[in-house]
């Protein structure tokens, strides 16, 4: 009988170590969505946007305002009653990606969904889970002040359909390879979203062109600069660890400073990236002929 | 200021291997830090000479309506220089990159509160 209980036992304990390979496995995977998801949801500007408060992440409140009224980022934690918490992934990815919520009302374009619309689901679904893996916060936010007719909600449908013939909106080719600078520039980080003019009712036209908003075409009440690798009039003379350098610290070639939104996105997005990432990005601004 | 901008110019230059790290930093470091404590804010920014007096001026109204947080925000500076000189001593570049961040989130929030936005 001994070396049949013997046997049984070392049958369960191959069983609990099997078992215990499989649990760390799925945690390491868990822990790595979920700082990718992290980084992700600052690069995307998603922590930004949506955090008025340190310590009240994602809680929304923070105020964007520009010509057409003031914006106020709605509550995206995982809270029931005011966040998302009543959300399912497909929701998510809906919201994300297509500017529509689960009850089918568009998103204003202050939420640069067309920039996410290029965005792997497996990456937003990383941010998802990073969300929800944080405390619900139960900040009821107000909401959007704007003019009219901006205020009405459902004159964006037109506005969406509108967008659709006007831009050529240039997709990112997920499958293309070495293309990681342009997915990060061109979707997750939306550099256009201030960054490429808008023309009538302040649709962008060519997703791609980085040269920036003059006062007749902003969106904000400034300028945004151009920051394409134009010699002239844009970053065409800095080099790959300028930009780098920039968007870890906020401080330029020349020793001046990002000032106002993009000193944020700094503090609160680029900064966080690899030092991979951030060199892809450099490669695609700099080399790409805009 | 255009002074301090220069210096931290080239401390930048530095960090990111343009020139090779060498005894530049330390004197301009040092720089910063005697330029930034030397400014004594009554004379550099006095009454009356702000954006409803001159023209030309890139300061805002409120440099001198918000004092106090105006001299806050520049004795952060002067001790985020003082960081600055200290890694630049020990010649730890990531200790510089860190302080020279640190230094240039400073600049760049007086920037935003108390200077015309560049256009």
């Amino acid at each position: 009988m001994a070396p049949v209980i013997i046997n049984l036992e070392k049958r369960k304990i191959k069983k609990v170590i099997i078992l215990l390979f499989i649990f760390i496995i799925l945690n390491k995977n868990d822990a790595f969505s979920t700082e990718n998801g992290k980084i992700l949801s600052f690069v995307a500007g998603c922590y930004g946007c949506h955090t008025s408060n340190a310590e009240q992440p994602f809680g929304g409140g923070y105020k964007i305002k520009t010509k057409f009224g003031v914006f106020i980022s709605p509550n995206i934690s995982k809270d029931s009653i005011n966040g998302i918490g009543t959300w399912n992934k497909e929701d998510f990815i809906k919201a994300v990606k297509k500017g529509i919520s689960p009850n089918n009302k568009p998103y204003y374009p202050a939420f640069p969904y067309n920039w996410y619309i290029n965005m792997s689901e497996n990456d937003i679904l990383d941010i998802y889970e990073y969300i929800y893996s944080l405390p619900a916060i139960s900040n009821k936010v107000t909401n959007h002040n704007l003019k009219f007719p901006y205020n009405i909600r459902e004159l964006l449908w037109f506005w969406k359909f509108t967008e659709k013939i006007v831009s050529n909106k240039k997709y990112v080719d997920n499958n293309k390879k070495n293309n990681r600078g342009e997915y990060l520039v061109n979707s997750v980080a939306h550099c256009g979203a201030c960054h490429s003019p808008r023309t009538f009712l302040s649709i962008i036209k060519d997703y791609n062109n980085l040269s920036g908003q003059k006062e007749s075409s902003k969106i904000l009440n400034d300028g945004i600069p151009n920051i394409s690798n134009d010699i002239n009039n844009g970053i065409g003379l800095w080099s790959n660890s300028d930009l780098i350098f920039f968007l870890q610290t906020g401080i330029k070639p020349n020793g001046d400073f990002a000032e106002e939104d993009m000193s944020i996105i700094i503090e609160n997005g680029t900064k966080y990236l690899s030092p991979n990432d951030l060199e892809e990005i450099a490669k695609y601004i700099l080399k790409n002929n805009n | 200021m255009k002074a301090i901008g220069n210096h931290i110019s080239i401390i930048a230059a530095n960090i990111k291997g343009k020139v090779s790290i060498n005894e530049d930093i330390l004197p301009h470091s040092q720089s910063i830090l005697l330029t930034l404590s030397s400014i004594n804010i009554a004379k550099t920014f006095p009454e009356n000479s702000g954006p409803n007096h001159s023209s030309t001026t890139k300061s805002l109204e409120n440099i001198w309506s918000e004092k106090d947080l105006f001299s806050i925000a520049m004795k952060d500076s002067v001790e985020k220089a003082k960081d600055l000189v200290l890694s630049s001593e020990s010649g730890d570049r990531q200790n510089i990159a860190k302080s020279l961040g640190a230094l240039g989130k400073t600049c760049g929030s007086c920037h935003n509160k108390f200077r015309k936005k560049k256009n």
